[in-house]
């Protein structure tokens, strides 16, 4: 296993990655987990990581809910779509929850 | 028909030994070498992978944890390579294609590649990458309950507009291919599309970033100056506006046939046209030619053979939610460059022709066999493009298999030859035929393409029992080279 710049973060039943965006990233892990969060540090840089995993052709992979974490909100014009949401916290994670579950009750039904 | 291959070894020795092996095979292509199961497990993800060369005893990982990690077993072929016998039963659980025992000898080895490769050109058309995307795309957007996909538009990509999911998963070169999954989805009812725009593309590359522009008709430059021509309605004369400006003085026009000034356009004169001049080779000319050149590939190009596409918005439809729940499963055609009746035609042509030669042997009768030569249409094929080269083609085919017998037998041997086969005809007969379709393809290529001469070249053959179906080939090659309609 390759050197691991990821944190897990628990919340509730669950189970969080998350990573920065410059990180070297080992993708078939995010299977182990309900979503992922990526820390934003660079545009290019949080894109390219973004684009990895979206890429990727494991289901559990390129389908896992993404996150940005943006600590100061930006004029960014458009959104990504490749993304599920972007959050400027990580002492609340409720609204993360909500759609990770709701995606994860999509492909699992 | 390539497949694209990945080596799994720890160690070095025998990684250099199956590269060399995999270098030497027509039927691979090796897209990457892992030292690991780890390495191998992201390879497989990143790569279009149809073969997985892999070592079973390895530290970290073994080859069957590394299977176990695989998601969907059934679209990679595996064979094992292994310096013991004894995982022969294991292999078997595991559904292996084929089992190697290092030292591997290349006999051996093509054998078992040739047996993968059968069994990969028959398998199912779901494999494809393209019906892949298209599951990866409505899977997306049914699990974030997306309605509209909608195209973006974008400086950086190929065609200028990009598909979340979809362009994001194909290389720059390719990403057009997006807009072919994106037909074929609403062809099925998967999507349902609302046109957005229009686009032009590169014939040659896709590319939808082109320098358009005015070029001289004689010698293709774009170095053009246009200026107004003016006519004086008084005296009749019609000449460049600079021969009025130099008549006069400042802004002032005054008329060189007859000295009067101009004063009031639509009262004095008035502006029918613009005439260019070219810096290049001096030529005047009305009517200059518009030319696209492509900044990605640098094909420059007529604005009529430009490829016309539709950019349009996609609904998911209900059909296309049961195919992302996984409740049906529909596959879209592989798409790409191929000749109208490539592959299997041409083999059953071959067939055809044995079987001729074999019967000439055993019966008297004559049969002949004809070949044309479309000499210089290499050069139209790259004017027009890719595209329309293909459509071509096909149309080139039809009108000729029009005026073919029943039991007659045609092919596009290459993008330039086509052969026919004309079973107890005898050689004037076959020639009669083959005339008449020869003016039937220089007529299809002048209609289409006015400023191209078709150089066609055309040779016929009595099939002789004495000559294999390659001298016959080769014979006409030879005529038709020397000949010309």
């Amino acid at each position: 296993m390759k050197e691991n710049f990821a944190q897990k973060i628990s919340h509730e039943d669950l189970v969080f990655m998350k990573i920065q965006d410059r990180s070297p990233l080992y993708l078939p892990q995010l299977k182990s987990f309900d979503a992922v969060i990526i820390e934003y540090s660079d545009q290019l840089a949080t894109e390219e990581i973004v684009n990895k995993i979206r890429c990727y052709n494991m289901e559990s992979v390129y389908l896992i809910p993404i996150f940005v974490y943006k600590i100061y909100e930006e004029e960014s014009g458009a959104g990504n779509p490749l993304i599920d949401g972007t959050i400027h916290s990580l002492n609340n994670l409720a609204k993360v929850a909500e759609v990770t579950r709701k995606i994860n009750n999509k492909l699992t039904t | 028909m390539t497949l694209n291959c990945i080596i799994v070894d720890d160690e070095k020795t025998s990684r250099i030994a199956m590269s060399s092996l995999v270098d030497h095979s027509d039927s691979l292509n090796l897209v990457g070498i892992a030292e690991s199961g780890e390495e191998a497990l992201e390879l497989l993800n990143e790569k279009q992978v149809d073969l997985i060369f892999l070592d079973v005893m390895m530290p970290s990982m073994s080859g069957f944890d590394f299977l176990d990690e695989i998601d969907d077993k059934n679209n990679v072929k595996v064979i094992l390579v292994t310096g013991k016998k004894d995982f022969a039963v294991k292999a078997f659980d595991y559904a292996i294609s084929d089992y190697l025992v290092k030292p591997v000898s290349r006999n051996r080895f093509n054998e078992s590649v040739q047996r993968i490769r059968k069994s990969v050109s028959v398998q199912s058309e779901s494999d494809f990458p393209n019906n892949l995307l298209l599951l990866k795309l409505i899977r997306f957007m049914h699990s974030r309950d997306i309605s509209f996909i909608e195209p973006v538009p974008s400086r950086k990509s190929l065609l200028g507009y990009t598909y979340a999911m979809l362009t994001d998963n194909l290389d720059f070169a390719n990403e057009a291919d997006a807009l072919d999954i994106l037909d074929e989805a609403e062809d099925n009812e998967i999507l349902t599309g609302k046109f957005v725009d229009t686009i032009y593309l590169c014939n040659s590359c896709s590319n939808s970033y082109l320098n358009i522009r005015e070029v001289c008709p004689n010698c293709d430059s774009s170095h053009l100056v246009s200026n107004d021509l003016i006519h004086h309605f008084s005296c009749a004369y019609m000449g460049e506006i600079n021969e009025f400006k130099a008549a006069g003085y400042g802004e002032t026009l005054i008329c060189p046939k007859c000295e009067k000034k101009l004063k009031h356009i639509g009262v004095d004169y008035d502006k029918p046209a613009a005439i260019f001049n070219c810096r290049g080779c001096g030529h005047s000319f009305q009517d200059p030619l518009i030319r696209a050149r492509c900044l990605n590939c640098g094909a420059d190009q007529k604005v009529e053979h430009l490829v016309k596409k539709e950019i349009k918005k996609y609904h998911l439809t209900a059909k296309g939610k049961d195919m992302a729940e996984g409740n049906h499963y529909v596959t879209i055609s592989k798409n790409g460059e191929q000749m109208p009746d490539e592959g299997e035609s041409t083999d059953y042509f071959i067939r055809a022709l044995k079987n001729e030669i074999k019967r000439k042997s055993i019966a008297e009768f004559d049969s002949s066999v004809g070949m044309f030569r479309l000499w210089n249409i290499s050069e139209l094929y790259q004017r027009i493009g890719n595209a329309a080269k293909r459509d071509l083609q096909k149309e080139l085919q039809q009108i000729l298999s029009n005026d073919l017998a029943p039991g007659d037998e045609i092919t596009f041997w290459d993008y330039e030859t086509i052969l026919m086969l004309f079973p107890e005809q005898r050689k004037e007969a076959a020639e009669k035929v083959m005339h008449k379709m020869a003016e039937r393809i220089k007529e299809l290529i002048k209609d289409n393409f006015d400023d191209f001469e078709l150089e066609l070249k055309m040779a016929v053959l009595k099939v002789q029992e004495n000559n294999s179906y390659e001298q016959t080939i080769n014979e006409l090659l030879e005529k038709a080279s020397k000949s010309n309609v």
